[in-house]
């Protein structure tokens, strides 16, 4: 296996179609911010040698780079169903009653992602209002919070569509 | 009920909510929002919520994960993961079991310079359980091994969770690590010599190497030289002070994919690939990461720690008995906390209450010895049911290997830790004697 | 207890905050509420989030009590950020109570979502500095510093030093590696954190001003204050304001001692400016102030009356 872990034999992999792209999307756009936020530390350690200065403010982009791409992460990961679980002691319950479970727990992540889309949002408004921002470049905090909820929005439409595809038997 | 009791209840439902099938980060964020709401009220939690994740996600210290995880992503794609085990298979491979106990001592290498435990079970998980299954080691050796071997992120110094012991107890945080390091290489050697009882147990569960890859052995050699490169590159860069394990980690994840592509193996696809696979491992630890910040906020409301912590240190016993409790103690609570949260939440109370018992150690010592009993023991928590992270976390990496046949696996490896706590505890000379020679 | 007070803060129980300010003030507030009040400390973080959340904990009521830096949200609080200017404060006494009396005049509403009960700042801040001493304003070119706020990120690049920001944790290890040459630090914070043992000599800019210090605050959630019943809200106001502003700045003032007298036995190397250099870097910072003023009259405030005000204080204060 080259990375991506294998479906779990138990749960079947998740919906197709346009919903899939757009998590990949969102995946492969955060992983190239984690890139960006290696070559930057790559070039920064190499100008504080060559130059003497690191680039201003490294510390507090990596941060920001970090925090959206894993958000963006989340969506793909559902979709993967690469988050884990217990499975021992359900290994012997009928598959239905499984799939169900599975389905129940899908949406109450939604929800929770739901919950959080909201107060993040709200989180994100109080930032640019009290115009909180990064200590060497001054950059605003706020704007970080754009690609963070709409990351959270997908993973709640994610999750329903998991837990749909779960209910409706679809695993293998 | 009071918030203790209170406490203990949302605990057992965090458990039967694990078994039946939640997952782990939502199981911890669930209940310990719902915990946080009945004790603080609806509006605590929903401002809470507002930043929390944000600042939890977009940490510095944490920010290794993602990197070491590209680089292990990079790593096999330019075949340097299947190059590095096939040598030692061709080397090592001998010996039933040899090749589970290189990679416990990858694990205590990578663990020289990364200060976490789930970075280094994640990392090689990634790297060497694709290849130990290749080789046909039985799941449940090749999981456990690596569980067990991720917990030398953080026993093998540098560690995150002793420069917090020593902020606390106002120690020196390199005297820290030196008084780690013995213990850390005892634990790799337990973990190799677990492995060795595993195979004596199990015949085929770590089959030798066969013959045809061993006439070849001088070949694989020659095909190690890129991996071992850029491995000497990242730790001879952290230790020689060049830059900080999370630079080292850029600087790593920079060299492998520039490898990569010089050997034609980094096209769109192949970026993608490695993009989605790293994307995927760092937001199943995230999102546990989070759950566990959550589920850590409603158990310090509950003061649930801190009275445990309050009862032993009040309870008049003998010294040793004392410790035992607390070490039973830690052990107790790592079966659903991660090992910061422990240190950070009883440290304060026990440090005073251990400072004032007779051990027959001046105070100085005393600290360095039950900071690193304490960190051995909270670590144990890593690989223990029913929340055991590093178990997770390889089981993230091998979703067909069932849970329940990981913590198998576990098993030889929680022995072995057994064996070390009570060696540490009886011959303090273990921890104290390196500080004390590099001090002269 | 009939209030249970949740204090929160970010600092471990042996840091002078948690031991020598926060805990005996709880103690003092229980006593003198004959047991009405409860105030459980959360050291270190405890209730979770990150340090820069603690004052959106306390003013949305997550917690009920918090203390925290105000520097920790740059950007958010610009009219506190004048005792954080380079050479504004004296001791930590005179500028705690010049900050407590500032804030009654001029700050109450950039602290309007929270009920403060005290404002304060630590003793003046000094180098620390990884392999060489810094003698004049000209060896301080190129350095990379650790800047502790904002308005010292300022200071540092108008001194000609790269200022380089990272969280209080990440110093040493930054030390240690070469990431920084060297860190602004009060000597209360270079102990704990063993900074002395990393560093070869610090450079004191000393006078009747100090180089820069950071402000604090110790603030309640301000729907919960208000809901007290009265003879419990007067413990509170009798265990604040201006007299625990004079406390703290004066605890502040001997932590520091410990501090030096550990990096000194070391056999660091302690350098003062004399005070003809101190003037060359004060001139060089001039700019900076400047700038303060001008965005407080950007605000539409009288920036340059709250500077004279903000000095006269400390004047006032520090005899
Ligand atoms: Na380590
Ligand atoms: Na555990």
């Amino acid at each position: 296996m080259g990375g991506e872990p294998a479906p779990p034999a138990a749960r079947g992999p998740g919906p197709g179609g346009w919903l899939a792209g757009l998590c990949r999307g969102f995946a492969i756009a955060g992983g190239v911010l984690i890139l960006a936020a290696a070559a930057l530390t790559v070039v920064s350690v190499g100008t504080r040698y060559v130059l003497g200065r690191p680039i201003p403010g490294d510390f507090e982009l990596v941060e920001i780079a970090c925090a959206v791409a894993v958000f963006a992460f989340l969506p793909w990961c559902q979709l993967q169903r690469g988050n884990v679980l217990v499975d021992v002691f359900t290994l012997r319950a009928p598959r239905r009653l499984r799939a169900r479970l599975d389905a129940l727990w899908s949406a109450l992540y939604g929800a929770l992602a739901l919950l959080l889309a909201w107060r993040m949002a709200l989180g994100g408004l109080d930032m640019r209002r009290y115009g909180e921002q990064t200590m060497v470049l001054g950059v605003p905090l706020w704007w970080g919070f754009i690609p963070i909820v709409a990351s959270l929005l997908l993973l709640a439409a994610t999750c329903l569509a998991t837990a749909w595809h779960d209910l409706r038997g679809g695993s293998r | 009920m009071s918030p203790v009791a209170f406490g203990l209840a949302m605990l057992g439902l965090l458990l039967v909510l694990l078994a039946a099938r939640m997952p782990i980060g939502v199981a911890m964020m669930a209940v310990g929002m719902a915990g946080y709401v009945a004790l603080s009220g609806w509006g605590p939690l929903l401002a809470y919520l507002k930043t929390a994740a944000y600042w939890r996600f977009g940490t510095y210290d944490l920010s290794v994960i993602p990197l070491f995880l590209l680089m292990g992503q990079f790593a096999t794609r330019a075949g340097m993961s299947r190059a590095l085990f096939d040598a030692a298979s061709a080397w090592l491979g001998r010996r039933p079991g040899g090749l589970a106990m290189a990679a416990v001592g990858a694990c205590a290498g990578f663990g020289a310079i990364c200060g976490s435990s789930l970075a280094t079970a994640a990392t090689m998980g990634q790297v060497a359980l694709p290849e130990l299954r290749r080789h046909r080691y039985a799941p449940a050796l090749a999981t456990g091994a690596l569980a067990a071997g991720g917990t030398l992120g953080i026993l093998i110094p540098p560690s995150v969770v002793l420069v917090i012991y020593a902020i606390l107890t106002e120690g020196n945080i390199v005297t820290m690590f030196e008084a780690a390091l013995i213990p850390g290489i005892v634990a790799a050697l337990g973990y190799m010599a677990a492995v060795s009882l595993y195979v004596r147990l199990h015949p085929g569960a770590g089959p030798p190497a066969d013959a045809a890859l061993r006439r070849r052995r001088w070949r694989t050699l020659a095909e190690v030289w890129p991996v071992g490169t850029i491995f000497l590159l990242v730790i001879g860069g952290i230790y020689a002070g060049l830059f900080t394990p999370t630079e080292g980690a850029a600087v790593g994840a920079a060299a492998t994919a520039l490898l990569a592509l010089a050997r034609g193996r980094l096209d769109r696809r192949g970026l993608a690939a490695c993009l989605l696979g790293a994307a995927s491992a760092t937001a199943m630890i995230y999102l546990i990461l989070l759950g566990a910040e959550v589920l850590n906020a409603f158990l310090a409301l509950t003061r649930l720690p801190a009275e445990a912590a309050r009862l032993i240190g009040g309870s008049g016993l003998p010294p040793h008995l004392v410790l035992a409790a607390m070490l039973l103690l830690y052990l107790a609570l790592g079966c659903v906390m991660d090992s910061l949260s422990m240190i950070l939440l009883t440290v304060p109370i026990f440090w005073p209450v251990v400072a004032a018992l007779d051990f027959g150690l001046p105070v100085e010592d005393l600290k360095i010895w039950f900071g690193i009993l304490a960190l051995v023991v909270v670590e144990v928590g890593l690989i223990t049911p029913p929340v055991g992270m590093n178990v997770f976390v390889i089981h993230g990496m091998a979703p067909d290997v069932r849970l329940g046949e990981i913590y198998r696996g576990v098993v030889p490896f929680l022995l072995s830790d057994a064996l070390r706590v009570l060696l540490l505890v009886a011959f303090p000379a273990l921890t104290l004697w390196l500080p004390h020679a590099l001090a002269r | 207890a009939e209030v249970v007070l949740r204090l929160h803060h970010f600092l471990p129980p042996p840091s002078t905050a948690h031991s020598k300010l926060l805990k005996p003030w709880a103690e003092r507030i229980e006593q003198a509420s004959g047991g009405r009040i409860e105030v459980q400390i959360y050291p270190a973080m405890q209730l979770g989030g990150k340090p820069p959340q603690l004052y959106d904990q306390v003013r949305e009521g997550v917690v009920d009590v918090v203390w925290t830096l105000t520097g920790y949200t740059p950007g958010r609080f610009p009219i506190s950020e004048v005792f954080e200017l380079p050479f504004m404060a004296a001791s930590a006494k005179a500028t705690s109570q010049a900050a407590w009396a500032f804030y009654e005049r001029y700050m109450r509403e950039e602290f309007r979502g929270v009920h403060p009960l005290l404002i304060h700042v630590h003793a003046p801040g000094q180098f620390h500095l990884r392999d060489r001493l810094v003698r004049r304003l000209e060896d301080l070119q190129g350095l990379k510093i650790r800047t502790p706020t904002r308005a010292m990120r300022d200071g540092l690049a108008a001194l000609g030093a790269t200022p380089v920001g990272m969280p209080v944790p990440q110093v040493p290890q930054a030390l240690a590696r070469g990431v920084i040459d060297g860190a602004l630090l009060p000597y209360e914070v270079t102990r704990p954190l063993k900074v002395h043992e990393l560093v070869c000599c610090h450079t004191e800019v000393g006078g009747a001003r100090g180089l820069y210090t950071a402000v604090f605050l110790l603030a309640m959630n301000r729907q919960r204050y208000e809901a007290l019943p009265p003879d419990l809200r007067r413990v509170i106001d009798e265990h604040s304001g201006m007299a625990l502003a004079r406390e703290a700045g004066e605890m502040w003032d001997r932590a520091e001692a410990p501090g030096r007298e550990a990096a000194r036995m070391r056999g660091n190397r302690i350098h003062a400016l004399p005070p003809e250099e101190v003037a060359r870097w004060e001139a060089a910072t001039r700019p900076v102030v400047r700038a303060w003023v001008e965005r407080m009259n950007a605000m539409g405030l009288d920036g340059e009356a709250m500077l004279r005000e903000a000095r006269a204080l400390i004047e006032r204060y520090s005899r």
